[in-house]
């Protein structure tokens, strides 16, 4: 297992890599250059050249692609992720205050996810065929066919226009959370159903659960004791992989709920061309997105031990 | 407070929350223009003020003197900040060092104020010498940017002025709360704001019509109308205080060279149904205009331009002339090149209005081939790397010098890094001089008349489309709300909920 542990965490480092390079990259070679947004945004009237030849010295923008890519990356080793463009706050720090919004959004999605998914994908499994079973099916493919800002403009004409319960936008109170997190999460629950239920359907139909039934135990009984914990383990993958997902993904949802999270940050950085913010979100997420997916793949690991790397043994032994 | 409209929200009843675009304050030291631009919450005032008619009005300056470059400015007495220290001509000195100071980049050149422009008379008379000759500081320091702070102050963390209202609490991307500044030396407002930044337009919108807002910036044309039919709404048009137009690209380089000829550019200003584009395309919410900035800044001299009119033979005899003739396909054809050209457009116009001017060029034989930029920063890379023939733009008017525009954009002289797309050239450019040289507001109007009426009615390098309006919506019994043409200069102190 330690030795299981170790390479899964040594995997992550080249994958570290490519995702600074990839970050660094698309930020650097998109359209549009920093230095003319920023004299821009510092008066309404268009700069001349030598603003922006100021701008571009002083953000040690003329320097060569891979100069300004090693020194972003040895800064970024050391935990120097650089100061914004565009609030010259250090990039770690402005992600540090933005992240716990997203955060919560994406942990209170995963919630409405999980609680929605389960029971309507293990009720379509066990009523297999049934109008339940249909309208379950139906309603999964509907919450992941919806796009996000569509659903959440219905969201808030039903829950603050129509019914006056829940605010428009904003994080003020609990209530302003309910929103952004149902429409990041009905989605999310639409596949965690349809998995829930096809992985329920196949374990159900394996042998050790005939056996079971065969020995004279309730449906309930197998189901509990003998199919739920297999059939969740690629929930359980998915899940990790969505709630990755629910972090990166929060961005148009954030920006119609004028939620305050790193989704938000990542928009207005992109219109300025806020290289630093822009590379150090991409790492950061990229960063939290793979240690979700290793804590998976360790967990994964510990419940069915069959997936632990066995010890080579040599040909012919 | 008065967004209120529904029992979930609680507050005081003086309160009024506006919905905004999304926050683009500056926030950094030397540099900060929190409160004050783009959205100005009246926090801090400069020495004059922009009217409506962009006019020039005594604000914390109560009169003025010019002697040759230098403007004598007297500071309107017994006026304090909201921190308690008088305005003196510290204040004002302390202000411009510092603005100078944050200008490592130079941005201040446009007044040309330096380290050394600002000299204090005594405690209420300050003297401002721009370094090089500049007849229009005076309508250059309406602008909000020239706010004058406390001394000692930095609006990074704390933007301390003389305006009607006191920051309360900022919090970056969410809102900015003001409280009414109980030192004001004018009459007190009746509300205090809140401005929240609401980015989505169809979000603002939502908001407003939840009561979560009592006010809306910004409304989107295509809602307008939607506001305008529900009880307890109102929906209220600004003066025009920009232009929609068509910038055409004049320079000769292949591949974007066509354009150098005159005739096809009037071809082009005589190919679009301008009244149908505002009409039909934007629900009547645009202003049919031919100058290429609000009439109000030539004032009598509007009429020196005339504009354009549709007029598809005229267009066809102008192509025709200059041999460009009807391919198979409709598209018009010269010595085997196609007559296609290429528009870039400020983000802010939408599918609709670039596919209507493209269906207008088509039904000339011109065919429009349309480059969306997905924000501002890739349209000014490919403005500035001249990959354009036509660029539709909207600029702002938000000083009140009427040489502004015409010398921003087409004198050869100027700063910007966009002009050698658009000068016409040195006849042009003795119009801009001569406008930039006089001191008499008359004569700044009528020569920059001038300028426009070569720009549009001789060489057609512009084409206005329409003059657009900002649009704002509010629930009924807000009263005294006078809308700005800019927004910079929109007061928010004369808005209660009495009559």
């Amino acid at each position: 297992m330690k030795r299981y542990v170790l390479i899964r965490l040594l995997s992550l480092i080249p994958l570290w890599l490519g995702i600074s390079m990839l970050a660094f990259l698309l930020s650097n070679l998109a359209p549009g250059d920093p230095a003319t947004v920023i004299a821009h945004r510092l008066s309404d009237a268009p700069p001349s050249e030598e603003q922006i030849a100021t701008i571009r010295r002083e953000y040690h923008l003329d320097d060569a692609l891979p100069v300004r890519y090693a020194r972003w990356l040895g800064s970024a080793a050391r935990g120097d992720l650089g100061i914004s463009y565009r609030t010259k706050e250090p990039v770690l720090k402005e992600l540090a205050t933005h992240f716990p919004a997203t955060l919560q959004i994406a942990c209170a999605a995963l919630v409405i996810a999980l609680a929605i998914a389960l029971p309507l994908g293990v009720f379509a499994a066990v009523r297999r065929g049934s109008w339940i079973d249909h309208a379950a099916r139906a309603g999964a493919l509907l919450g992941a066919s919806l796009p996000s800002y569509w659903l959440a403009y219905l969201l808030i004409l039903l829950f603050a226009l129509a019914l006056g319960w829940l605010p428009v936008a904003g994080r003020d109170g609990p209530g302003a959370l309910i929103l952004p997190a149902l429409t990041l999460g009905l989605g999310t629950a639409a596949t965690l159903a349809r998995l829930t239920r096809s992985s329920l359907l196949e374990v159900l139909g394996e042998d050790f659960v005939r056996t079971a039934r065969s020995k004279g135990l309730s449906e309930t009984a197998v189901l509990c004791r003998h199919s739920l914990k297999p059939a969740l383990l690629p929930v359980l993958t998915v899940t990790g992989i969505a709630f990755g997902h629910l972090l990166g993904g929060a961005v148009i949802v954030e920006a119609i709920y004028a939620w305050p999270g790193v989704g938000n940050l990542l928009i207005n950085s992109i219109y300025d061309r806020d290289y630093p913010m822009i590379q150090g979100f991409v790492l950061f997420m990229g960063t939290v997105f793979t240690l979700i997916s290793a804590a998976v793949d360790l967990s994964y690991a510990w419940i069915d031990p069959r997936i632990r790397y066995a010890k080579k043994r040599p040909i012919g032994r | 407070m008065f967004a209120c409209a529904t029992d979930r929200q609680a507050g005081s009843e003086d309160e009024l929350i506006i919905g905004v675009r999304a926050d683009d304050y500056v926030v950094e030291p030397l540099k900060s223009k929190l409160g004050m631009y783009p959205l100005n919450a009246q926090i801090c005032e400069p020495l004059v003020r922009i009217t409506g008619e962009y006019g020039i009005e005594p604000l914390l300056a109560t009169r003025w003197e010019r002697h040759g470059n230098t403007w004598r400015f007297f500071l309107r007495p017994n006026v304090v900040f909201s921190d308690g220290q008088p305005l003196t001509s510290e204040a004002v000195e302390y202000t411009f060092a510092r603005l100078v100071k944050g200008d490592r980049a130079g941005i201040y050149q446009h007044t040309y104020l330096g380290e050394y422009s600002v000299s204090v008379v005594d405690d209420l008379t300050v003297d401002l010498t721009p370094e090089r000759p500049n007849q229009h500081l005076l309508e250059q320091l309406g602008h909000a940017n020239y706010s004058i702070i406390a001394p000692g102050t930095e609006p990074a963390t704390l933007p301390v002025g003389t305006g009607p209202f006191k920051l309360v609490e900022y919090r970056r991307g969410e809102w900015l709360k003001t409280e009414r500044n109980e030192h004001y030396w004018g009459e007190r407002p009746g509300l205090r704001m809140t401005f929240r930044f609401l980015p989505d337009d169809t979000t603002r919108v939502l908001a407003l019509q939840a009561g979560e807002a009592g006010m809306i910036l910004d409304v989107p044309r295509e809602q307008a109308s939607t506001l305008r039919t529900q009880a307890g709404m109102s929906v209220i048009e600004a003066p025009v205080g920009r232009v929609a137009a068509i910038f055409l690209n004049i320079h000769r380089e292949a591949p974007h060279d066509l354009l150098a000829n005159k005739n096809l550019r009037r071809a082009i200003a005589s190919s679009i149904d301008r009244r149908t584009l505002i009409e039909k395309v934007w629900d009547g919410n645009g202003e049919l205009i031919a100058t290429i900035g609000p009439r109000a800044m030539l004032g009598d001299y509007a009429g020196l331009v005339q504009g354009f009119i549709i007029d598809k033979e005229r267009a066809a005899h102008l192509l025709a002339q200059e041999g460009w003739l009807p391919g198979t396909d409709g598209v018009r054809v010269r010595n085997g090149r196609r007559l296609t050209l290429t528009m870039i457009a400020w983000p802010e116009f939408d599918t609709a209005t670039l596919e209507f001017i493209q269906a207008q060029l088509a039904t000339s034989g011109i065919e429009l081939r349309i480059v969306r930029s997905p924000d501002l920063a890739s349209y000014q890379a490919r403005i500035e790397a001249g990959e354009f023939d036509l660029d539709l733009e909207a600029p702002n008017q938000n000083d009140a010098n009427p040489m502004f525009l015409p010398a921003l954009r087409f004198y050869s002289k100027s700063s910007s890094k966009t002009v050698r797309y658009f000068a016409p050239g040195s006849s042009f450019d003795a119009i801009i001089e001569a406008g930039l040289a006089t001191d008499q507001r008359d004569e700044t109007m009528r020569l920059s008349a001038e300028a426009q009426r070569v720009l549009v009615d001789e060489e057609a390098i512009v084409i206005p489309l329409a003059g657009l309006k900002r649009i704002s919506a509010m629930r009924l019994g807000l009263h005294g709300f006078s809308p700005h043409p800019s927004l910079l200069n929109q007061r928010w102190d004369t808005i209660s909920t009495q009559r």
